[in-house]
């Protein structure tokens, strides 16, 4: 097992800057999830660490070895990939075998290592079929069994669950994280589902446009978004955010969007004062956010555009001034689309993000 | 596809510039030459439908590019080979304007030109003629036969990406 180091390391194709400037570290056998929209840049950032395509700027290190230079062969990494990536023509035991085969393992030895990884996954009756003759989660178990037979220090995935239904990538996303605490390997994760990376991950890195916008724990991630962006992104239903604009008279400060207007506590309107504007971007989960049907002091007025019922809890989109609101409420209250509501934000757990940088503003220490 | 009638000077001249003429040697480069760029065509046509991640994990697993290539995605690609080599085999098989031109002696003709030999100016040997041309099919018949799927693969499969 090792750490996995990036130093400011850049991928560029001709103008197109598909990494940029990316640095973190994963530290020994910590389970790491790269997450982000399509096209932010977390796939090629695990292929520049797997080495299998070549750094343009900056410097990788697992464990203490510069890699930059080394092909994937001698970087002691295994990869599990989306579509698994079998071998078509080869036997589950041939597949699994392939990388003790090429490290010249004798065969005994390499016997009983894949024969030991087959029991760990369950998968110690498939061993003489094809690939085509298994199941998606066959698939990738062998594709995970390949990975293990090297025990290798760095383990890199690569949207292993994304081609499973939905109920087996629940499943796998338990055993998976199981499977990580009995190896305490280092697992670098990518990912486009956040909820994955939430429930994986011991660190979260959310990438967009190349850039890496917040590495940290998904707890810290998810309370103290560092952007709109990542704000935005961590949590579903997704962060409410609203446009606004601060305003002040003699009651305090209030944040005034189009439409509404919202009241804020006296450490809210110091924090709002931090923006270099005064428009303001407000975050508001839904969880942390309370409807009710009549008015009340500090309550902002809507309407209910749609009502959204799941079994354990109930979704109310409430339209305020010209934006719609996503708000959980218990099932028992009873909504109907149109009907006047007042909505009363927590104001303790209000996110303020700076309006023109996009930055989240920080409470008073 | 160039008529082979275009480059037939020029082809000539240079052959007779290399001592080439009357040679198989002459014929031999000549088909490679006018061969590869439809095999490599077709054969990128099979190697575009074979995933990427597969030498990915190839490389990942211990093997250097060759390596990756040879034992993993050679393999996959056999028909592919097969199929583009059916069809090279048969256009040199049947190859007559450069066989005519390039080579003069009666032992180093090829078939196609041998076949023309049995029309002679006032008499054509018809039984020979047909004897011939049944044994000149052969081959062919035989090889398409035996690896006729490979064949029709080529046309579909390589052309046409899945």
């Amino acid at each position: 097992m090792a750490q996995v180091e990036l130093r400011e390391v850049v991928k560029a194709y001709g103008s197109v800057v598909a990494v940029d400037h990316v640095s973190l570290t994963a530290g020994d056998g910590e389970f790491v999830a790269l997450v982000g929209p399509s096209g932010c840049g977390k796939t090629t950032t695990l292929n520049l660490v797997a080495g299998l395509i070549e750094l343009t700027d900056g410097d990788i290190y697992i464990g203490d070895r510069l890699v930059n230079d080394l092909d994937p062969k001698d970087r002691d990494v295994a990869m599990v990939f989306q579509n698994y990536a079998l071998y078509p023509n080869k036997t589950v035991f041939h597949n699994l075998a392939f990388p003790l085969k090429m490290r010249k393992f004798p065969r005994a030895e390499a016997e009983k290592k894949v024969k030991a990884a087959a029991k760990l996954l369950d998968i110690e009756h498939l061993l003489d079929r094809r690939p085509r003759e298994l199941s998606g989660g066959q698939q990738q178990r062998v594709a995970l069994g390949r990975a293990l037979v090297r025990d290798p220090r760095v383990f890199l995935m690569d949207e292993p669950l994304s081609n499973l239904d939905a109920k087996l990538r629940v499943q796998m996303r338990a055993e998976l994280k199981r499977f990580h605490q009995d190896l305490t390997a280092t697992v670098i994760y990518v990912t486009h589902d956040q909820l994955e990376a939430m429930t994986m991950a011991d660190k979260m890195a959310v990438m967009s446009g190349g850039v890496l916008q917040q590495y940290d724990s998904p707890e810290r991630v998810f309370a103290q978004p560092v952007n709109t962006f990542v704000a935005g992104f961590v949590g579903s239903p997704a962060m409410n955010l609203l446009q606004a604009r601060i305003v002040t008279d003699g009651n305090g400060a209030a944040a005034q969007g189009e439409g509404w207007s919202c009241p804020l506590s006296a450490m809210n309107a110091r924090r709002a004062q931090r923006s270099s504007t005064s428009e303001v971007v407000v975050g508001a989960r839904h969880s942390t956010i309370e409807v009710h049907t009549d008015g009340r002091p500090g309550a902002v007025p809507g309407r209910i555009y749609t009502v959204e019922p799941t079994g354990d809890i109930t979704y109310a989109h409430v339209w305020l001034g010209a934006t719609i609101v996503v708000v959980s409420v218990a099932p028992g209250l009873r909504l109907a689309p149109d009907d006047p509501v007042w909505i009363d934000f927590d104001q303790a757990k209000l996110h303020l993000f700076d309006g023109r940088t996009e930055q989240a503003l920080a409470p008073d220490p | 596809m160039f008529p082979a009638v275009v480059f037939l000077m020029p082809l000539f001249i240079m052959m007779r510039f290399f001592y080439l003429v009357n040679t198989h040697t002459s014929l031999i480069l000549t088909y490679l030459t006018f061969g590869l760029p439809l095999s490599i065509w077709l054969l990128k046509g099979f190697y575009d439908n074979i995933p990427i991640e597969l030498e990915q994990a190839a490389r990942i697993d211990g093997a250097t590019r060759f390596q990756a290539f040879v034992r993993v995605i050679m393999p996959l690609s056999a028909p592919g080979i097969i199929a583009t080599a059916i069809y090279s085999f048969i256009t040199a098989w049947n190859e007559y304007v450069y066989a005519l031109t390039f080579l003069n002696d009666d032992s180093k003709l090829t078939l196609p030109v041998g076949l023309q030999r049995f029309f002679t100016e006032y008499a054509t040997n018809w039984p020979g003629l047909m004897a011939a041309s049944f044994i000149m099919s052969v081959p062919v018949v035989a090889l398409f036969l035996v690896l006729q799927k490979y064949f029709v693969r080529a046309l579909t499969e390589g052309a046409v990406k899945s």
